[in-house]
């Protein structure tokens, strides 16, 4: 649940918990505040004020009793249900959410089609309208099975790994604590040997993997889901111009500022983990891209660029 | 002034009791004193409180009376969450995969306190998937067969929206464009502003239509044809690549351990953005006019680096 927020809150959104929190609990009968509180996401005094401003509604001839509650020494006592004994029908973006995340979750590994989830992921469509037609795709990368299995098991793996900010072929072993999945691609969150720190190497960037029988105890990791991390940890910090026809770089890459020049053009600051990936980069996105800073990466595209060109002669 | 929860809440209930359709001045008038008697600050108060509780997904019908006003009220049954009917272990499921699949927005959680299902404890893979103000709006329109307008790189679009697609991190509306009468597919980040849907049920999806076979599997193939380009890729990244395009992409296996293989250059932007990721690692070989382009993207970005 989410953690109470400060402010003053909309009335639309305690509008939105007060008709979830009525139906469960009429449900229910007489619930401690503090687990209405804990249940909705929402402060015992956020709670106490909505219900009670609620019992205080009321259209004749049910002035007093529309909707029958009180607070006494921290207990919500509902008496007889007349409106509100049911939840407001799912939103557009609620309906959304659950099919989505349901329909992404049959995609993952060890998920089954025709078990619970499949079964409730049909009941919901059923329920949203004339059959929605919704897909998210994963595609497995071919070892991920191999990496899962490690995973689950605790096991060490040695793996060769491709580098893309070195653009280098490792050898190292890892102890995989967690998988995930980000943008399409798959990630597994391991301790490395090489480093003997926690990295995360992209599935599908392993070349070989091999288990080694040696098992390890695994411990709680953070996954970094947000989009703010970068394979190996030491980034520098560049900022570049590019056309305003390369937006892709904002959306594909997380970058810390964006300024929008006189000319369209647009200034980003991001941290990149080589000069290597910068370089990449900045070819792709061609003659219109600049970097500012550090000054000394000035020449970074035009040199790799020509290093590219001496293959064609 | 009144606690504008009060008045929302009274509001709601009056047009669920209420038998008939209601006037704004009836309302007014049941509502006592809870509206301002001024009648422009009145309307304008309660066209507020009509938005807010529509934003909330509440269905509020609108009626023409027979003086040629409008009355208000709320059908029950479509008020009300109908039971999905899931057993307990289908409600689990659905709990782990809201814990799991992250959204970046509270909907999911927000859908299943209205389930009256806990919040639970992830397993297994965690996943990431985007979410876009957009998208709840076009699967309405497509769960309700609505047509939507919107814009989409300077022009504006009318499509029926056939289905929704997540693609390597990205979501797509795959559905029929009714200037082109063809089947077209659009990024859902991509589209301008907001998005007018249609009246429901102005369309039907062809018979056993899949979303995801309407994508073109590749971006490089986006295009109007089937072209492709014999591409030299040095051993060290040969390996990878195979994995990626098949055995059926191989043009040629060196001595050297590096390859040839045939890839789809359609959609040059996207061949190019593809091949230079390779950095000096790969060579497009042909076609020639493929090549020169290259040559003179690359020539262009040295000549730029050199002139500063």
């Amino acid at each position: 649940m989410s953690a109470p927020r400060r402010g003053p809150r909309p009335a639309q959104e305690r509008l939105r918990r007060l008709l979830v929190m009525l139906p469960w609990l009429m449900e229910r009968g007489d619930v401690p505040v503090a687990e209405v509180a804990d249940r909705f996401g929402l402060s015992e005094q956020h709670v106490i004020a909505d219900l009670e401003r609620a019992s205080l509604c009321g259209l004749p001839p049910y002035v007093d009793e529309m909707i029958d509650l009180y607070i006494d020494d921290g207990i919500v006592h509902v008496g007889v249900p007349r409106l509100f004994t049911r939840p407001l029908r799912l939103t557009s973006s609620e309906g959304f959410s659950l099919l989505a995340a349901g329909t992404a979750a049959l995609e993952l590994p060890g998920a089954d089609r025709d078990g619970p989830l499949g079964r409730a992921m049909v009941k919901l469509a059923r329920s949203l309208g004339d059959t929605p037609a919704l897909a998210v795709e994963l595609e497995r990368p071919p070892l991920l099975d191999v990496v899962q299995h490690a995973t689950d098991g605790a096991e060490r793996l040695a793996i060769s790994y491709w580098s893309a900010g070195r653009d280098e072929l490792t050898e190292r072993t890892i102890a995989p604590q967690a998988t995930f999945v980000e943008r399409g691609n798959f990630y597994v969150v391991a301790d490395d040997s090489r480093h003997g720190d926690e990295r995360t190497f992209r599935i599908d960037r392993i070349d070989a993997a091999r288990p080694t029988g040696e098992h390890f105890t695994k411990r709680a990791v953070t996954l970094p889901i947000d989009g703010r991390w970068f394979e190996g940890a030491e980034g520098i910090d560049v900022v570049i111009v590019i056309p305003a026809d390369a937006a892709w770089v904002v959306e594909r890459y997380p970058v810390h500022a964006i300024t929008v020049l006189g000319d369209g053009r647009v200034e980003v600051r991001l941290a990149v983990v080589s000069d290597r990936w910068l370089a990449r980069l900045l070819l792709r996105i061609g003659p219109g891209a600049e970097v500012v800073e550090p000054v000394d990466r000035r020449q970074l595209n035009a040199q790799a660029a020509a290093n590219v060109l001496g293959r064609y002669r | 002034m009144a606690d504008p929860l009060e008045r929302l809440t009274n509001l709601l209930a009056l047009l669920l009791e209420t038998r008939e359709p209601l006037t704004q001045d009836r309302i007014a008038a049941e509502l006592a004193n809870q509206y301002p008697v001024d009648l422009i600050a009145r309307r304008g108060a309660f066209e507020r409180d009509k938005a807010m509780l529509r934003g909330e997904g509440i269905p509020i019908e609108t009626v023409t009376t027979a003086d040629g006003g409008t009355a208000y009220r709320i059908d029950r049954r479509r008020y009300e969450l109908a039971d999905l009917g899931l057993t307990p272990d289908e409600t689990r499921a659905l709990q782990v995969a809201v814990a799991t699949v992250h959204l970046g927005t509270a909907w999911g959680e927000d859908a299943l306190l209205k389930l009256d299902v806990d919040a639970a404890t992830p397993t297994g893979t965690a996943a990431a998937l985007g979410s876009l103000e957009a998208l709840p709006v076009l699967f309405q329109a497509n769960t309700e067969r609505a047509a939507v307008t919107f814009g989409y790189r300077g022009t504006t679009r009318n499509l029926d929206p056939y289905g929704l697609v997540s693609r390597d991190g990205f979501w797509y509306v795959v559905g029929r464009d009714h200037a082109r009468d063809q089947m077209r597919t659009f990024r859902v980040d991509r589209i301008d502003g907001t998005i007018d849907v249609g009246g429901p049920g102005t369309f039907t999806a062809p018979v056993g239509f899949v979303p995801a076979d309407a994508l073109l599997s590749d971006p490089k193939a986006f295009g109007d044809s089937d072209a492709e380009a014999t591409v030299l890729v040095d051993a060290g990244h040969a390996a990878r690549l195979l994995r990626e395009l098949g055995e059926g992409a191989v043009r040629e296996r060196r001595d050297d351990g590096s390859m040839v293989f045939a890839v789809p250059c359609a959609n040059r932007w996207a061949f190019r953005s593809w091949l230079l990721g390779f950095m000096e690692h790969a060579e497009v070989l042909a076609p020639a006019d493929v090549r020169a382009e290259v040559i003179e993207w690359l020539q262009a970005i040295a000549d730029a680096g050199s002139r500063t």
